[in-house]
């Protein structure tokens, strides 16, 4: 998060269930380094969970995180790099 | 501190980028034309705001509209040259405060686009305007 805020993102992330739509954004990340896509695998459990307190929000394939998703993300999702292109 | 490197900002805080698209089989000798034509034409007038309508809360009830401003993001309408014979570039100028901008290339102008014009094809690269 940290090194997202020094390129200019805040606290809340966007992520997205369209591996191509992610293409995109890896192709114009602000810092101009090879793209890269990771993807988080989270349990339906959690997704309910936080859908429930507000701290995520859902449009179509889009999912927005708020900062109160960072920790329950860190404790019940599992992160891996995935090729881009 | 923001230290991002893309895209480059001019002087006055504005910034501006191509897109590079895959040009399919099937396009027009004058696809420059008609996309410039329906981008300032039709699609412009239809999308000077775009909402977006989030849903949270438990079973996704609670429903919340986001209206971006096109205006907020883009100095002008999106401008289409060739780079060549199989590739579609499409220009985007920037706002100084554009924050969304990704946005609206990614879920908004590339999927119009390519319903519209089904001969375009996979993004090639994003960068800044060299000339």
């Amino acid at each position: 998060m940290n090194q997202a805020a020094e390129q200019g993102g805040g606290d809340v992330f966007w992520t997205t269930t369209s591996q191509s739509d992610a293409g995109w954004f890896a192709a114009a990340n602000p810092a101009m380094e090879d793209p890269a896509i990771v993807s988080m695998k989270i349990p339906n459990s959690t997704i309910n969970d936080l859908t429930s307190n507000g701290s995520l929000s859902v449009n179509g394939s889009v999912y927005t995180f708020g900062p109160g998703a960072i920790n329950t993300l860190n404790q019940n999702a599992t992160f891996q790099l995935v090729p881009y292109k | 501190m923001n230290t991002a490197k893309f895209p480059s900002r001019k002087v006055d805080g504005s910034f501006c980028v191509d897109v590079g698209l895959q040009l399919l089989e099937g396009a027009p000798e004058n696809i420059c034309k008609v996309i410039d034509e329906w981008f300032s034409g039709v699609w412009m007038g239809a999308n000077k705001t775009w909402t977006r309508t989030w849903s949270t809360g438990v079973n996704l009830e609670v429903k919340k509209d986001e209206v971006l401003v096109y205006s907020d993001e883009f100095l002008r309408a999106p401008m289409a040259s060739l780079g060549s014979k199989s590739e579609l570039r499409i220009r985007l100028f920037g706002t100084k405060s554009a924050k969304l901008w990704k946005d609206w290339l990614v879920s908004k102008i590339a999927p119009d686009l390519k319903e519209k014009f089904p001969y375009i094809g996979e993004l090639l690269y994003i960068q800044d305007c060299i000339d």
